[in-house]
């Protein structure tokens, strides 16, 4: 059963909405991403390898960075790194959209950077590409969240398994979920 | 690397992963292997990871399962009994938060018998499980828990004992 007048309310919404492409991926995108998907990953089992891959693949990687094996990038080209930034096991780069990571920062495991999202005022929840930006020297520990859209300044510190859902200024110490500034960090 | 841990990663690591689902005792096998000290009928499935296996000791009948991460780079024990559930994250080593350049911080883990730690849990570095504990689902262990408590929440803390059936 559906309400009508929630029915009316769809139906003028949808009218309104942009129109939604049948893919938001061209052929070339996909058969990179297959590519990616098998050969890259194979590649990226070899530590002196995984920059160049990532540059080859279209993304940005500064000098001196560490990356672990076990790292998950969905979209290498919207993938930019500064210079020794370390990312360790289990992260997951979800970069649908950009994601931008500054100098010396340091990704600890399992922490989750999630730059897709849908667009909920259309029923057909059609995929957005929010972009991610940490800044220079920062800190996002274990198993932490960082949303779509998030913008953290330099030196800010997302501890152990927090969910970081707004931007923050730089040098801001984030506990919790949701996260919240913790003082200056003593 | 050492000899080992080549066998590890480029051998053992790979064929575990790639093992049928009812394959325990050849995980086991594989584990044993490579210096990882294991009782009676423990049960890991195929899709846990575990970096450095000479560093743990699991004593029978522990049940690991799927999606869990360990990384051992100090000793990891669990006791007899114990059950680790999906996408736990068990981790001797993490990176300190607080001072530039985030060193690593690591310390042992230590799991005593009849424990159980519940969906998603993070148990940081330096963490002792005292015997019959129950972690929640979502909660991060950092620390000593007392035995025979259910503790909750992050970080977690004991909320309230553990009941067995026949007791008063």
């Amino acid at each position: 059963m559906t309400n009508p007048e929630v029915q009316g309310n769809q139906e003028a919404a949808m009218a309104s909405a942009p129109p939604a492409r049948r893919s938001a991926w061209t052929t070339r995108q996909k058969v990179v991403r297959v590519v990616w998907g098998t050969i890259g990953r194979l590649c990226w089992q070899l530590a002196p390898l995984r920059a160049p891959v990532l540059r080859l693949f279209g993304g940005t990687v500064g000098r001196d960075c560490r990356l672990a094996r076990s790292i998950d990038i969905l979209i290498p080209w919207n993938i930019s790194l500064g210079d020794r930034v370390q990312i360790g096991e289990h992260v997951i780069l979800y970069a649908l959209g950009p994601i931008t990571i500054g100098s010396g920062t340091v990704v600890d495991v399992r922490a989750h950077l999630c730059a897709g999202s849908h667009d909920m005022r259309d029923t057909r929840f059609p995929l957005t590409r929010p972009p991610i930006t940490i800044g220079e020297d920062c800190f996002i520990g274990v198993d932490a969240y960082i949303a779509p859209e998030v913008e953290l300044g330099d030196r800010c510190r997302v501890r152990h398994r927090a969910s970081v859902y707004r931007s923050f200024p730089p040098e801001t110490v984030l506990e919790g979920n949701p996260a919240r500034s913790c003082g200056d960090g003593e | 690397m050492s000899l080992r841990g080549i066998i590890w990663n480029w051998i053992a690591r790979p064929l575990f992963r790639c093992t049928p689902h009812a394959a325990y005792e050849f995980r086991r096998q594989l584990l044993r292997l490579c210096g990882a000290r294991l009782g009676r009928r423990v049960r890991c499935r195929r899709s846990v990871d575990i970096d450095q296996p000479w560093n743990i000791r699991f004593d029978d009948l522990v049940m690991v399962s799927d999606g869990v991460i360990i990384r051992s780079a100090a000793p990891i024990h669990i006791g007899p009994r114990c059950v680790i559930s999906q996408y736990c994250s068990l981790l001797t080593e993490v990176r300190d938060p607080e001072p530039a350049g985030h060193p690593p911080v690591r310390g042992p883990i230590a799991i005593a018998e009849d424990c159980w730690i519940a969906t998603d849990t993070l148990v940081l570095p330096g963490s002792t499980l005292e015997a019959g504990v129950v972690v929640g689902a979502r909660g991060m262990v950092s620390g000593r828990i007392e035995a025979w408590h259910i503790a909750t929440g992050e970080p977690a803390r004991p909320r309230r004992e553990r009941v067995l059936y026949g007791s008063a």
